[in-house]
């Protein structure tokens, strides 16, 4: 795998529409995907849940390392980084079958999900095509979603991209989870 | 739905939050205002707003990967690949998952590596994989994990490894850093891994300190070697390094790029010196506890590894030699060409350093620097593979922090046993006693603390020398010497070696221990004046030899021994034994100015659990001394004060195979040394050769010769060992189950039993009764040691003997009516008997005896006179006669009687002691019966045995045996 600045690069040239990096780029993210996967599987083994969000966050500053980025780039950069891990997670969710209907709320979830309705992990096949609606009426929503939950950026990174106050952003991530959350639960009842 | 639309309501949705609860419905409908489609929108969406709270909190790749973690590891578990049946996830790495898994068709475990990458289908790419497994297969070393097999199938491609069971040592690094001694060793294992792998043309790549297993043994054992090439091998035009896998502390994200070498990181060839970098990373970290690189990213550690030197680990950690300091910081220098250059330069350099600190150099280096050096181990299986280097911060009443800690650090570790530590009056020697290289004489040693090398040996006869006592000017060393049968010599030599002067002549006592008066006039010796009297101290003055006893101890004591004098020469510390086992209390006794008695000795201790080698402290206010369980401090009461309560010390405690003992305080230097016991007996079975014929040599080169085998052995002490008459079983003493009791095993040293379970008393000697149905023997479970009996099949024993005296040893008569055992009763050892049925004992004999054997007829019995005694005496039963029947036994513990003649282990060479000789009862000719090659490393508790057969001969030896001096810095 190659150091996190050739992933930098890579990102980079993407954004500038090189559609060519992007090749380069899902091998990495999927490399990542592994990584993180396979830290889950230890904590399962020893029974003990690792640090969530410090390993997350190893996983996203391996892939983007804002530190190269040149000050006014970086929202630009984000904003492509996160778009570009909603696509390659979704996908690779897609090729998988992970996360169809049900599928998340399996116990093996670490986090307790027991009760359907407490569901905590989205189907990101049907997380992608709600996100695509809400998108078509509140875009700016989409995208606290996007550089939230795809880019893993924190709600202060998030209103610097998109140059709002960080409240808006908590406000707008609330709604839209609620939002997302009605509509990734429409069906329920039939299926349960 | 417009944006407009859901713009509206979004307004809406935020106000209605700011409603209670209990007002939002009216609030949403007049808010609607009619617009029910608005309203059910608005309804929907508050019904979700609880259940989206915990909605997505975690980022998407998290949850993708948590998916993946679920599916991977379940549907591994329990398929079956190839002809691996999967076990359970061992671990999960950048490279792929390890799995633990059974070789179904070898019956073996190993460690299955699924590749997540899997081997590239063209031709090229496989051929290069394959040929890299195939070297790196090649790697066979004790500190290497071994690649068995890669394999494909099923669409998987995996690695099989060599299965360890052990921690990974990132896990076992604490965060002060390992144990300097500890680091050294494993460093130098991982070293030796290197060299190896180096000249096989094999390059690491990814040493990290979770790449690098400790088994459960202590031993180092470093995994993935060329993994990471092999791996590489599969990564589709990629020819660049791994990005080592992150761990998490406490939410800081801490990259393990931290042991990639600064031209991994640029993306350069790398060759053996690459490793040689990694090496020193790690081996920083072993040190420190902190990583040499660290950094809040990846890139931070990147540019790190590229730019900055790590702080020097003496920055970091008190005490650390300068030597290993430069050792570290060559292996991490940013050029190649500027490390040292080959792996074996690193090994050999760290194993100077380690032989340095091993004998001591280091430690007189360090203490000069008047640092801190040694912590706290604080892993039990660190601890068991050390054993030796131990710091404790021993905090006192009136110990500040201010104050330098304590710290334990061995003095002297050459093979064999060194014991009876005494300072040079400046602190800075030490003598001692040493049964030398060869382990084949005791002599007296001194040692400049803080140099290396061999040891000065002063003494140099055949009879060697024991019990050194440094004189208070500091010219002179006195020593006990054996000369011949327990008779010992007062002896004077130059501490710097000479001639030596005989004081006088002494008997030679149990636990001999030698203190100068502080005028260096005389010495306190523990001596009697004839066979029949008590053990007493005497004092004898250096210049005439006159002595004059100081003490008179009278039954039920047996004698006062071990003495030492108190810094202000008036006082003298000493241990009257209740027995020569286990028993006895610190006294201490006031003197006149002329050294005139003036009262009788006060006890101050009175758990009469053995208190000996009483040590005074520089200040005269404490004494340190040993009992069975350790080292002990108390404060020295005035006389007429209270006895205060004994504090066990820190260190040199009693444990599974270490007790701490013999302690010596220096005068100046704050300095205690004490000796430290590495022992651990087991049982021996022999083939007896016919008699007839000449004895077998047990040679290992040859076939024919009579084999030695370890017959009872547990990881505790085994001795005793006694045939039941029918042969069919043995009792043993073992300590097995934490406490000294009688075991059973089958005659084949199989099934052992626990008999007894008195669970904190002694328990020892077990013998059989005619009809292989009880067990006699003795146990201090009432306070003093009594005869009791058990039966063979368990239950509860029966107490044969009450007196207050201590009765012990006890023996069946042929004919299964008497027991016979020794007893202080009247004041004296004699032999005594009681009906086996209970009742009133009678004495049996009247001029000492100690441990009774009836003879095979039934007429007589054997015995010695003394604990210590070497002369094997018989009485008759008929006419109570005694005749003396053979001397120059080693000890009454190494005898069994047979129904041919006496088995015994002769007291010549006793400190080789390598035959076992036979007297015939026939003919009254001794000869040697069996003769190891080995000498007989016979243990304390001891124990000859004959099968009833005479096929078999049983004996206790140390298998592992060895006294080591520690010394104790800043003891105050």
């Amino acid at each position: 795998m190659p150091s996190p600045p050739q992933v930098t690069e890579l990102l980079l040239a993407w954004g500038q529409g090189q559609s060519a990096a992007l090749e380069k780029l899902i091998p990495l993210v999927h490399n990542e995907l592994k990584r993180l996967a396979h830290h889950y599987m230890a904590g399962q083994r020893t029974g003990h849940t690792l640090q969530t969000t410090a390993l997350v966050n190893e996983a996203y500053l391996r892939l983007v390392d804002c530190s190269r980025v040149r000050w006014q780039n970086r929202a630009h950069f984000f904003a492509v980084s996160a778009q570009l891990m909603r696509r390659i997670l979704v996908d690779f969710a897609r090729s998988r079958g992970y996360l169809k209907r049900g599928a998340g709320v399996r116990p093996l979830s670490l986090e307790r999900a027991p009760d359907i309705f407490q569901r905590t992990d989205p189907d990101f096949v049907a997380l992608d095509d709600a996100l695509n609606a809400l998108a078509a009426i509140d875009p700016r929503k989409c995208q606290v979603i996007e550089l939230r939950f795809f880019g893993g950026l924190t709600a202060e990174e998030t209103a610097e991209v998109l140059k709002i106050s960080p409240d808006t952003v908590l406000r707008d991530w609330k709604l839209a989870k609620v939002w997302l959350h009605r509509e990734l639960n429409r069906e329920l009842p039939h299926d349960a | 739905m417009t944006p407009e639309r859901w713009q509206r309501i979004e307004e809406l949705y935020h106000l209605v939050l700011k409603q209670d609860a209990s007002q939002r419905a009216v609030f949403v409908k007049q808010a609607c205002n009619g617009d029910e489609e608005m309203e059910r929108e608005i309804e929907s969406l508050l019904a979700h707003e609880e259940p989206a709270n915990k909605f997505m909190e975690s980022p998407g790749m998290a949850v993708l990967a948590r998916a993946m973690a679920g599916d991977r590891a379940c549907s591994m578990i329990g398929r079956r690949i190839s002809s691996y049946q999967i076990l359970s996830l061992l671990g999960a790495g950048g490279m792929g998952e390890v799995y633990k898994a059974r070789d179904v068709r070898l019956g073996r475990l190993v460690a299955l590596k699924i590749l997540r990458q899997g081997v590239a289908t063209d031709p090229e790419h496989k051929c290069r994989f394959l040929q890299e497994a195939k070297a790196v297969s090649a790697l066979n070393h004790p500190h290497v994990v071994t690649l068995h097999d890669v394999g494909s199938a099923e669409g998987i491609d995996f690695l099989v490894m060599e299965y360890v069971s052990g921690e990974t040592l990132d896990k076992l690094i604490p965060n002060s850093g390992l144990v300097l001694r500890q680091a050294l060793q494993y460093s130098i294992e991982i070293a030796d891994a290197f060299v190896k792998a180096h000249a096989a043309g094999i390059i690491h790549r990814d040493l990290k300190p979770n790449n690098i297993m400790v088994t459960t043994d202590g031993a180092v054992k470093v995994l993935d070697f060329g993994v990471a090439k092999l791996t590489e091998t599969l990564e589709p035009g990629e020819t660049n390094v791994t990005v080592p896998t992150a761990i998490t502390t406490g939410g800081m994200i801490l990259g393990t790029a931290s042991y990639m070498s600064p031209e991994q990181v640029e993306g350069k060839t790398v060759d053996a010196r690459s490793d040689i970098f990694s090496f020193g990373a790690v081996l920083y970290e072993m040190v420190t506890g902190q990583r040499a690189f660290q950094g809040d990213s990846q890139l931070s550690i990147l540019t790190a590894i590229l730019r900055d030197d790590p702080k020097p680990v003496g920055q970091l950690v008190d005490q650390v030699p300068g030597e290993l300091e430069r050792i570290i910081a060559r292996c991490l220098r940013k050029s190649p060409e500027q490390r040292f250059q080959t792996m074996a330069d690193v090994k050999v350099t760290i194993a100077e350093l380690k032989e340095g600190l091993d004998s001591g150099t280091l430690a007189a280096v360090l203490k000069r620097q008047g640092l801190r050096y040694w912590r706290p181990l604080l892993t039990v299986a660190l601890l068991a593979a050390l054993g030796a280097v131990v710091a404790i911060w021993f905090l006192r009443s009136g110990t500040t922090a201010s104050e330098p800690s304590l710290t334990v650090v061995p003095l002297s570790t050459y093979p064999g046993f060194q014991m009876q530590p005494s300072f040079s009056p400046d602190g800075n020697q030490v003598a001692f006693v040493w049964n030398g290289e060869k382990q084949h004489n005791w002599d007296i040693y001194v040692k400049l603390i803080g140099t290396g090398g061999p040891p000065l040996r002063l003494t140099n006869h055949p009879a060697g020398g024991h019990s050194p006592a440094w004189s208070p000017d500091g010219r002179f060393i006195a020593f006990l010497r054996w000369i011949s049968e327990g008779k010992c010599a007062l002896l004077l030599i130059p501490a710097l070696g000479g001639p030596e002067r005989e004081i006088t002549e002494t008997s030679c006592v149990p636990f001999p221990k030698l203190t100068w008066s502080p005028d260096g006039s005389s010495l306190v010796i523990s001596d009697r004046d004839s066979a029949k009297e008590l053990f007493a101290l005497y004092l004898v003055s250096i210049e005439s030899g006159e002595r004059r006893k100081l003490t008179s101890p009278s039954p039920p004591w047996v004698g006062d021994i071990s003495p030492a004098f108190a810094p202000d020469g008036r006082t003298l510390a000493f241990s009257r034994r209740v027995d020569w086992g286990y028993r006895g209390d610190l006294y201490i006794v006031p003197f006149s100015k002329t050294l005139g008695p003036i009262v009788e000795p006060k006890r101050i201790t009175f758990d009469n659990r053995g208190a000996i080698y009483p040590a005074w402290s520089a200040d005269g206010r404490g004494i340190v001394f040993a009992d069975s369980r350790g080292l002990w401090r108390i404060a020295a009461p005035g006389f007429m004060g209270k006895a205060a309560e004994p504090q066990q010390l820190p260190f040199g405690e009693s444990g599974q195979d270490s007790t701490g003992s013999h302690p010596d305080i220096s005068r100046r230097g704050q300095r205690l040394a004490y000796k430290h016991d590495l022992i651990h007996s087991s049982i021996w079975r022999i083939a007896t050769p016919i008699l007839e014929g000449a004895p077998r040599v047990h040679e290992r080169n040859n076939p024919t010769a009579v084999h030695s085998a370890h017959f009872i052995s547990s990881t505790r002490d085994d001795s005793q060992p006694q045939f039941s008459p029918d042969g069919k079983r043995i009792a043993f003493s073992s300590n097995r189950s934490g406490n000294l009791e009688i075991w059973l095993c089958d005659a084949d040293g199989l099934n052992p039993i626990q008999l007894t379970f008195f669970q904190g008393a002694k328990v020892t000697t077990p013998r059989w009764s005619p009809d292989s149905s009880r067990i006699a023997f003795d146990s201090d479970a009432e306070g003093q040691f009594d005869v009791w009996v058990i039966s063979a099949n368990g239950g509860s024993p029966q107490r044969m003997t009450t007196d207050p005296a201590n009765d012990g040893n006890p023996s069946w008569s042929r004919d299964g009516r008497w027991i016979y055992f020794d007893s202080a009763r009247t004041g004296e050892q004699q032999v005594w008997k009681v009906s086996a049925e209970r009742g009133e004992p009678t004495q049996v004999t009247r001029d000492r005896g100690w441990a009774p054997l009836e003879s095979p007829d039934g007429k007589s019995l054997y015995y010695v006179k003394d604990i210590a005694d070497t002369d094997l005496w018989r009485i008759s039963i008929e006419n109570g006669q005694p005749t003396k029947v053979l001397e120059g036994l080693s000890s009454y513990l190494n005898l069994a009687i047979g129904d041919k003649g006496i088995y015994f282990v002769p007291s010549k060479n006793a400190s080789a002691g390598s035959t076992v000789q036979f007297l015939q009862f026939a003919t009254s000719s001794i000869r040697t019966i069996v003769s190891l090659e080995q000498p007989l490393n016979l243990a304390e508790m001891g124990g000859l045995a004959v099968s009833p057969d005479g096929r078999w001969i049983l004996y206790t030896q140390f298998d592992q045996a060895g006294s080591e001096l520690m010394l104790v810095e800043n003891f105050r």
